[in-house]
């Protein structure tokens, strides 16, 4: 944004937050309808959040600048690309990896296939492509969705740089060159750059096309050293993704493990009772435990270190376990059960966490949006961050209105989940800017309920006379009519250049449903512990995403509103309601059905059709599926061997970490830093 | 306050391996990387106690120490356990800054590492 521009936009926000404050001023001091509370409190309660939203949206746009052009990419820095896949088409994936391998700037490319598809590694290795999948550990143990994913991958690689890339995206050649000059400042932590999605026609149904975060609010954003990390697009670099994941391990290691031998010993009592009454001579066993455990809390209380703890009580186990020269030898089945209750108790403490596949997680495990809380975190460690306003990825849009609602979902699920575990608001070591800064996308999802409340009012209205404030029309309108006029002036200027500009409104509000669900489930979350599964979201058109079923909620309420609208003027003709109000109140109606009728279009869309052109270069196309070709004729030749893997290595190459299927060809660095399994 | 700390006893019931880190002297990502594979081979066979010289260390980075973490999971979930031992001014520098120094102990040496000398001092 120029400065002349920025300047403009900073009076009217001032402009706009001042009218803001005497309308809702005036609003509570005077026209709040007591006797009507049941809806009159409500709304000046969303009026009022609506507010909150408008200052918080012009402190975005307050520092919106323009960053200069990065400085050119340093040579010499090792950088990983990690193109992250579970169910996507295979030739999609390879699509965005072989575009991957083809950047410029020197790099290693891997596939990280949580689907562990043979094909896919048939394909990779055709390529040259790595591939990375989860191994062995990972049994039976939590998967923590896209960030155990990368997590997995950044134990097995060793780039100071890590770019992360969802199936779909795919780069153009000189991505990396055009951000990594941006690392030369220390500080920084990650560059992001805007997603943009090449098969959204212009008028986008969806509102899938997010011109106005990825630009002026990502901008904003940035400004004020808060741009958000979104999961793709995206460069890291190791060292702080690493040190972040040992901040959060020491700082929780000394509780986890008090939590752990108190559960221990539970376990081991509740074990000793049942012992009394099934097996009495298996009792001294569980009594020997039973005071390691308590010996081992006394090591704890006096500060010992955590990992001799554990390993004595390893060894004070073994102990208790061995063979007795004066006791008869335990019941096979008694003394297997023993071991394994034993070790149940060992993995549950042992601070190297051996309970889990992986003992540090860089990437934030505790909510489905991973990228929002590990990029609070970091800035939270003091790390900056960069948003570079340059679209370098191509990727895709959902096509039908039902992958695109479960896509939101997810989104506005996994930030409310931060909002209620981890709120910007309490963690320390962010600015204040930047505690505001993510509150705005948080508390932007609340706007579920205050539409609620706007739909509700003028039906209210409408249909039993009830109106929600006690004012004189035209103090009303000389009131709120600045407000809002500056507030749309702020937007549209602050917005230029974006397109879609009414579309995100219209979907801010029409999405309410969403919203709602949203919030009750991220707060049921971290309150009542329900477990919320991550849905991948669908890269190819579902033939059941369409259709008016899936925006219930919506067509409902704009049948709700004609009708209360036509009963409004009944009433009005027929004398029962004064006119001035109704007129007001229809205005309202027709204000809420424009912002309701973007989910009714986007119900009825099928797809972009022809209008749109896949930009990903015909060679490229072409060898994808070429290489998707070679995996399935191997795969299927192989069907008796389960996985293909053996008849196309030599035996003894056989790596022992089945994690790393293959590296990638001509990596830029020496393969004993880059190939685990060389010697 | 003793000055000799030695380790829990292992060696009764464990055979003992060394690994060496890489040559270059930093605990880097690169290092770690290489690392997995001997560990992973040493303690595919069961229980071993694996232990690690570091005291050519003179430069570390929050990957090595992560990477040594995770390969001592990774050991421990075999039924054994990693150790370093060895002077570097490096490691106990990130240990103490990444407030480790209260989860994992560096030790003197090899013979402490191994848990062979009698005293055992809190």
């Amino acid at each position: 944004m120029g400065s002349s521009r920025l300047a403009a936009v900073r009076l009217l926000a001032v402009v706009a937050v001042a009218f803001g404050l005497v309308y809702i001023g005036w609003r509570w001091t005077g026209t709040v309808a007591w006797d009507a509370w049941w809806i009159a409190v409500p709304l000046v309660l969303a009026e009022t959040y609506s507010l909150g939203e408008t200052v918080l949206y012009a402190l975005t746009m307050w520092n919106a600048r323009r960053r200069a052009p990065a400085p050119p990419a340093p040579e010499g820095l090792s950088v990983d690309v990690f193109v992250t896949t579970y169910n996507e088409p295979v030739d999609l994936v390879l699509r965005t990896a072989i575009a991957a391998r083809d950047m410029t700037y020197p790099h290693a490319t891997w596939i990280l296939d949580d689907g562990n598809r043979a094909e896919l590694e048939v394909a990779a290795s055709r390529v040259g492509i790595g591939y990375i999948t989860r191994g062995p550990e990972w049994e039976g143990r939590p998967r923590f969705a896209k960030a155990g994913n990368v997590n997995n991958a950044l134990f097995r690689t060793s780039g100071d740089l890590v770019a992360i890339l969802d199936a779909d995206q795919v780069p153009e050649p000189r991505f990396l060159d055009r951000v990594l000059g941006y690392f030369d400042d220390e500080e920084v932590a990650f560059v992001q750059t805007p997603q943009h999605f090449w098969n959204v026609p212009p008028n986008d149904p969806l509102g899938t096309q997010a011109e106005l975060f990825y630009g002026p609010i990502q901008q904003g954003k940035d400004g004020w050293g808060a741009a958000f990390f979104c999961g793709s697009n995206a460069v890291l670099r190791r060292e702080a993704l690493m040190a972040l994941g040992l901040t959060r391990f020491s700082r929780d290691a000394r509780g986890s493990m008090r939590a752990a031998l108190r559960a221990g010993r539970s376990r081991l009592q509740d074990l000793l009772s049942q012992l009394a009454v099934r097996e009495p001579t298996a009792m001294p066993v569980a009594e020997q435990a039973l005071a390691a455990v308590r010996r081992a809390e006394g090591q704890f209380r006096r500060g010992d270190v955590l990992t001799e703890i554990t390993s004595e009580l390893r060894a004070a186990f073994a102990a208790a376990l061995a063979p007795r020269p004066e006791a008869a030898p335990l019941p096979e089945e008694v003394a297997g059960e023993l071991l394994e209750e034993l070790d149940g108790v060992l993995e549950l403490v042992d601070v190297a966490r051996t309970d889990q596949a992986l003992t540090i997680n860089p990437l934030d495990t505790t909510t489905i949006t991973e990228d929002m809380a590990t990029a609070m975190h970091l800035h939270a460690m003091g790390w900056t961050s960069v948003y570079h306003h340059e679209v370098l990825v191509h990727g895709l849009a959902p096509e039908d209105v039902g992958t695109a609602l479960s896509q939101r979902l997810r989104w506005a699920t996994g930030s409310m989940q931060v909002f209620f575990r981890d709120n910007p608001l309490m963690v320390r070591g962010l600015t204040l800017a930047q505690r505001l800064m993510y509150l705005g996308t948080m508390t932007s999802y609340l706007s579920g309920f205050a539409a609620l409340v706007y739909l509700s009012a003028p039906v209210l209205f409408l249909t039993v006379g009830i109106f929600p404030l006690h004012a004189d029309p035209t103090l009303f309108f000389l009131h709120f009519i600045p407000f809002f006029v500056a507030c749309q002036l702020l937007f549209q200027l602050s917005g230029r250049g974006s397109r879609g500009l009414w579309r995100g409104q219209q979907m801010s509000f029409a999405l309410f449903p969403t919203w709602i669900a949203a919030t009750l489930s991220g707060a049921s979350a971290v309150f009542l512990g329900k477990h919320i599964a991550f849905s991948v979201t669908s890269k190819t058109k579902q033939a059941t995403g369409t259709g008016y079923r899936h925006v219930l909620p919506q067509v409902v309420a704009t049948a709700v509103l004609l009708v209360a609208s036509a009963i409004g003027v009944a009433r009005m003709l027929a004398g029962e309601a004064s006119a001035p109000a109704t007129y007001l109140t229809l205005a309202w109606v027709v204000v809420d059905l424009a912002l309701l009728s973007a989910a009714l279009r986007a119900a009825r869309y099928t797809g972009p059709g022809d209008s749109v052109v896949d930009p990903t270069p015909p060679s490229v196309a072409l060898l994808a599926a070429q290489a998707v070709s070679d995996g399935l004729d191997s795969n299927d030749s192989n069907d008796s061997n389960g996985a293909g893997l053996t008849s196309l290595l030599d035996p003894t190459d056989l790596p022992l970490d089945l994690t790393v299927r293959h590296a990638p060809r001509s990596s830029p660095w020496p393969p004993s830093s880059a190939h685990p399994t060389s010697p | 306050m003793a000055t000799i700390v030695s380790a829990p006893d292992l060696t009764l019931t464990h055979p003992v391996t060394s690994i060496d880190l890489p040559t270059g002297g930093r605990l880097d990502a690169a290092a770690v990387l290489a690392l997995r594979g001997p560990v992973a081979a040493a303690v595919a066979d069961g229980p071993v106690l694996v232990l690690l010289d570091v005291s050519g260390v003179d430069g570390v980075s929050p990957s090595g120490v992560a990477g040594l973490l995770d390969l001592l999971r990774v050991v421990r979930s075999r039924g054994g356990d990693l150790r370093f031992f060895g002077a570097s001014a490096a490691v106990r520098h990130a240990f103490t800054a990444l407030r480790l120094d209260t989860v994992a102990r560096i030790y003197g040496g090899h013979d402490e590492a191994r848990g062979l000398l009698a005293t055992r001092a809190s």
